[in-house]
C-alpha cells in the first residue's frame, strides 16, 4: 500500500515538473526542474527496501556473527561463483542506508544547479529584458 | 521590510539559527545534520540580517568577501581530504577516536572526535560562502531596482 | 617515488581540487597565480604521461578512495581511462596557458582559474572513477563549472555576453535533463544488480544474461544510458546545443568543450557498451550505428552552410563525433556476431579517430581564437587575403583542416582510413558508403573555410585587419598541437598498434572485473 502511494506520488511529481519545464516562462522551466528533482530523490529514497518493520544494517557483533551463521554473506567469493551482498537466507529484511546517501548528493548537487541556474535567469532577464524563453532568439540552433 | 519588528525578529533569529547550524554541524558524524545544512542554515540567517537591514547599511558595518570564505572553506576541506596520505592511508580515510573525560578521577564520559567534521567544517564554509556570495553579488546589482 | 607510485590516479583528480581554492585565495597576487597554476598544469601532465606509462607496463591500477573497499568509491586507471587522462591533461594545459592573453584580465583573475581547475578535475574524474553514482557526481562539477566558463569575458569584444548567456542557458537545461536522466538511470540500476560499482554491476548483468533472467527494464536503463552520453556527445537527436555553445564559448573554452567534454560521452558510451551493459551490445550497437550515421549527414550537410568560423568548426564536431560513434556502433554489431578480432579493429579505429578529432579540433578552435582576435569578426565573408597579413594561422588552420578532412599526411587520415578500412573488412558496406560521401563533404566544407578567410582580398569596407601582434602564449599552444597532428599522422603505425592493444582492453570486460574484484579486501 505505502508503496503505491509513494509510486503515485512520485509520477504526479514527474508530471508536474514536466508540464512546467514545457512553458514559456523561464522561471517556471526552473521550478519544474526543481519539482523534478525532488521526485527522482524520492524514487532514489524508494529504491531501499521498503516494508513493514525493517532495520538498518547496523550490526552488533554477536548479530553479525548469527548472521553468518544464518547466511548472510558479506563479501564476494568469486572462486565459489558468489557475489555479494547476497541474503540467501534473510536474517532480516534491511533498508539501504547507502540510497540515503545518494539523496543527500543528489539534493547538494541540485541546490548548486539551481543556484546557478536562478542566477544566470537574473543576469538574461537583465540583458534581453524578458524571460520569455520564446524571445531568446538570437541563436538559431 | 526594514520596520521595528522585522529588526528585532530578525535578530533574535539569527541567534538561534546560528547556534543550531553550529549543534547541527557538530552532531554531523551521527546523527542527521552536517557540514551542508548547517551551511544553509547559516546562510539563511545571515540573509535575513541583509534583508532587514538593507544591504547598504549592514555592509557599512560588516563587509566580509564571501568570495574568499568559499575559497578557504574549500582549501580546509581538500587539506583534510589529503591528510590521511601522511598518516599512510588513502585519501579521503576517516578516522575516530574517543577520548575520555576524566576530572578528579571521576570518568565523566566521552567526547567522539571524528576526522570527517574537519571536511564537515571546509562544507560548512563554502556553502556560507557560496550562498552569499550570489546573493549579495544579485543583490547589489543596480540595475534590477524601479524594473528600467 | 613509491608513495608518488600509490596514489598515483587520486593525483590527477585531487591536485586540481586543491588548485581551485588556492586560485581562489591568491587572487591578489595574479603573477603568483598564474605561474603557480601554470606550473601545476604542466605537472598534472607529467603525472598522466607516468599514470598511462605505469599502467602499459604493470596493468590496471585499482585506488581504493576512503578504503572501503568495493562497496567504496574505487578509482579505476585503465588504458581507455588513462590516455583519455592524458588527453584533457594535455589540451587543458595548452588552453591554460593560451588563456592568459585571451581572456579579460579581471574575470581571469577572480574565477577562471579556480573554475577551470574544477572542470579538469571533474573531467579526470569522470574517466577514471569506477563508480557510477561517483560518475554522476563528477559529471556535475563537469558541467557547472564549464557552464560557468562559458560565460567567461575574452578581451576582444566579439561575441557578445547577452548570447554567451543565452547559449548557457541551453547547455546548463540541455544537460540537467541529462543529468536527471542519468541520475534515474543509476538509480534503476542500483535497484535491480545492489550495487554501484562498475565491475560489479558488469559481472551481475552477465550473471543475469547467462541465467536468462534478464529483467526488461535492464534494456531500458542501457538506452537511458546511451540517451545520457548521447546527449553529453552530440549525437544526432540531442546535438543542437552544440552550435550555439562552441561558437559563443571563449576559443580556450570552445577547445576543451569541443576537446574533451564532448569526448566524454565516447567514453561513457564505451564503457556501457564493453563493460557495464556487455551481453547486451548486440541490442544497442544497431541503434548507435543508425544515430551515428544520421549525425554524420546532418553535421556535415550544416556545416557546408556556416558563415560564422566557429559555427563551421562546431558543426563539423558534430559530424566527426558521428564518425566516432558509427565505430562503436559497427564494433559492438561486429562483436556480437563473434568477429573477435574484425570488432576490436573496429573500436582501435574509431578511438585512433577520437585522440586525431579531439587534437586537431582544438588546435583549430585555438586558432580560430587567434583569428577571431586578428580579424575582430567571426563572419568568414568580411575576412579574405589574411595569408599574406597572418601566415602562422594560415598554415595551422591547413594542418587542422587537413587532418579534420583527412588528407594523408596528417593524424586524421589515418584515422579516417583504419576506420574505413576495417569496416569494409567487417563487411558494414552501406554505412561505409555513407561515411564516405560525407566524408567528401567534411574535406570540401573545411577548405571553403579556409579559402574564405585566407585567400582572395579583404573588402575595403570592413577597414584593415588589426597590427597588434600575436603573443607567444597564444602562438605556442598551437604549434605544439599542430606538431602533434604531424607526429600522429607520420606515425602511423605504432600509433595504430597501441591503439589496438587499447581497444583489446577495452571490448573484453574481464581485465577490467578483475582488477576491481579479485583482491585482498580490507
Amino acid at each position: 500500500m505505502n508503496n503505491t502511494l509513494l509510486a503515485l506520488t512520485i509520477s504526479l511529481l514527474f508530471g508536474i515538473g514536466t508540464f512546467l519545464i514545457f512553458r514559456r516562462d523561464m522561471m517556471k522551466v526552473i521550478i519544474g526542474f526543481g519539482i523534478i528533482s525532488h521526485a527522482i530523490n524520492l524514487y532514489i529514497v524508494a529504491g531501499g527496501v521498503f516494508t513493514e518493520g525493517t532495520l538498518v544494517p547496523i550490526l552488533e557483533h554477536e548479530q553479525a556473527v548469527e548472521g553468518l551463521n544464518q547466511g548472510l554473506i558479506y563479501n564476494d567469493n568469486l572462486t565459489a561463483g558468489i557475489v555479494g551482498p547476497i541474503t540467501t537466507n534473510p536474517y532480516m529484511d534491511f533498508v539501504d542506508p547507502l540510497v540515503q546517501a545518494l539523496v543527500l548528493t543528489a539534493i547538494v548537487i541540485g541546490l548548486a544547479t539551481t543556484a546557478f541556474i536562478l542566477t544566470l535567469a537574473y543576469r538574461i532577464n537583465e540583458e534581453y529584458g524578458t524571460v520569455d524563453v520564446g524571445e531568446l532568439r538570437r541563436l538559431w540552433g | 521590510m526594514t520596520t521595528v519588528i522585522t529588526k528585532t525578529i530578525a535578530k533574535i533569529c539569527l541567534m538561534v539559527d546560528m547556534l543550531y547550524s553550529i549543534d547541527l554541524l557538530l552532531i554531523g558524524g551521527n546523527r542527521p545534520g552536517g557540514g551542508f545544512i548547517g551551511g544553509v542554515l547559516a546562510a539563511c540567517g545571515i540573509a535575513l540580517i541583509y534583508v532587514a537591514y538593507g544591504l547598504d547599511d549592514v555592509k557599512k558595518i560588516w563587509n566580509p568577501d564571501w568570495h574568499t570564505w568559499f575559497g578557504y572553506g574549500l582549501l580546509f576541506a581538500s587539506i583534510t581530504a589529503w591528510s590521511p596520505l601522511f598518516a599512510g592511508h588513502n585519501y579521503f580515510r576517516s578516522a575516530f577516536d574517543f577520548i575520555p573525560v576524566v576530572v578528579g578521577g571521576i570518568h565523566l564520559g566521552e567526547i567522539e572526535l571524528v576526522s570527517s567534521m574537519f571536511f564537515d567544517l571546509g562544507v560548512y564554509f563554502v556553502v556560507v560562502g557560496g550562498l552569499l556570495f550570489i546573493t549579495t553579488k544579485v543583490g547589489t546589482d543596480k540595475a534590477s531596482e524601479g524594473g528600467k | 617515488m613509491s608513495f608518488l607510485m600509490q596514489h598515483l590516479p587520486m593525483f590527477l583528480i585531487a591536485i586540481p581540487l586543491l588548485m581551485a581554492p588556492a586560485t581562489i585565495i591568491s587572487k591578489s597576487y595574479p603573477g603568483f597565480q598564474k605561474a603557480l597554476d601554470i606550473i601545476v598544469s604542466i605537472g598534472l601532465l607529467a603525472l598522466s604521461g607516468l599514470l598511462i606509462y605505469t599502467v602499459w607496463n604493470d596493468g590496471i591500477i585499482v585506488y581504493e578512495v576512503g578504503e572501503f573497499g568495493k562497496y567504496g568509491i574505487v578509482l579505476v586507471a585503465d588504458l581507455l581511462s588513462s590516455s583519455m587522462v592524458v588527453l584533457s591533461c594535455l589540451i587543458g594545459c595548452m588552453g591554460l596557458i593560451y588563456s592568459y592573453n585571451y581572456i579579460e584580465s579581471k574575470s581571469l583573475n577572480l574565477t577562471y582559474h579556480s573554475l577551470y581547475n574544477l572542470m579538469l578535475a571533474g573531467i579526470n574524474g569522470i574517466f577514471l572513477t569506477g563508480d557510477i553514482f561517483n560518475l554522476f557526481v563528477f559529471f556535475e562539477i563537469m558541467l557547472l563549472s564549464s557552464g560557468a566558463l562559458i560565460v567567461a569575458n575574452e578581451t576582444s569584444k566579439v561575441t557578445k555576453i547577452s548570447d554567451k548567456m543565452e547559449a548557457t542557458m541551453k547547455y546548463i537545461v540541455l544537460n540537467m535533463l541529462g543529468s536527471n536522466a542519468m541520475l534515474i538511470a543509476v538509480t534503476s540500476l542500483y535497484a535491480s544488480v545492489g550495487s554501484l560499482n562498475m565491475a560489479d554491476i558488469a559481472l551481475k548483468v552477465r550473471i543475469l544474461a547467462e541465467a536468462g533472467t534478464m529483467p526488461w527494464h535492464m534494456y531500458a536503463i542501457g538506452l537511458l544510458f546511451i540517451i545520457v552520453f548521447a546527449g553529453k556527445a552530440a549525437v544526432f537527436p540531442l546535438h543542437y546545443w552544440l552550435p550555439d555553445v562552441h561558437p559563443t564559448a571563449p576559443s580556450p573554452i570552445s577547445a576543451m568543450l569541443s576537446g574533451v567534454i564532448i569526448k566524454i560521452g565516447a567514453y561513457g558510451i564505451l564503457r556501457i557498451l564493453f563493460v557495464i551493459f556487455s551481453p547486451l551490445k548486440g541490442v544497442y550497437g544497431p541503434i548507435i550505428l543508425l544515430l551515428a550515421l544520421i549525425t554524420i549527414g546532418l553535421g556535415a550537410t550544416a556545416a557546408i552552410g556556416q558563415n560564422d568560423v566557429k559555427r563551421l568548426l562546431a558543426y563539423s564536431s558534430v559530424s566527426q563525433i558521428g564518425y566516432v560513434f558509427l565505430g562503436f556502433g559497427m564494433g559492438a554489431i561486429a562483436l556480437e556476431a563473434g568477429e573477435i578480432a574484425g570488432g576490436t579493429l573496429i573500436v582501435a579505429a574509431s578511438f585512433v579517430y577520437m585522440v586525431n578529432h579531439a587534437i586537431a579540433k582544438s588546435m583549430l578552435f585555438l586558432t580560430s581564437g587567434g583569428i577571431i582576435h586578428h580579424a575582430e569578426t567571426r563572419d568568414m565573408r568580411k575576412m579574405g587575403g589574411m595569408i599574406n597579413s597572418n601566415p602562422l594561422m594560415a598554415f595551422s588552420f591547413l594542418v587542422g583542416a587537413m587532418s579534420i578532412g583527412g588528407v594523408p599526411p596528417m593524424g586524421g587520415f589515418i584515422g579516417k582510413f583504419s576506420l574505413f578500412d576495417a569496416g569494409l573488412r567487417s563487411a558494414f558496406y552501406l554505412p561505409i558508403a555513407i561515411a564516405l560521401l560525407f566524408a567528401v563533404f567534411t574535406l570540401f566544407y573545411m577548405f571553403r573555410g579556409w579559402m574564405l578567410m585566407f585567400w582572395g582580398e579583404r573588402d575595403p569596407q570592413y577597414g584593415e585587419y588589426s597590427h597588434h601582434k600575436l603573443s607567444i602564449l597564444i602562438v605556442g599552444p598551437i604549434m605544439i598541437l599542430a606538431a602533434l597532428v604531424f607526429v600522429l599522422g607520420l606515425f602511423g603505425n605504432p600509433v595504430l598498434e597501441i591503439a589496438q592493444t587499447i581497444a583489446i582492453q577495452i571490448t573484453d570486460p574481464q581485465p577490467y572485473i578483475d582488477a576491481v574484484l579479485v583482491r585482498v579486501i580490507r
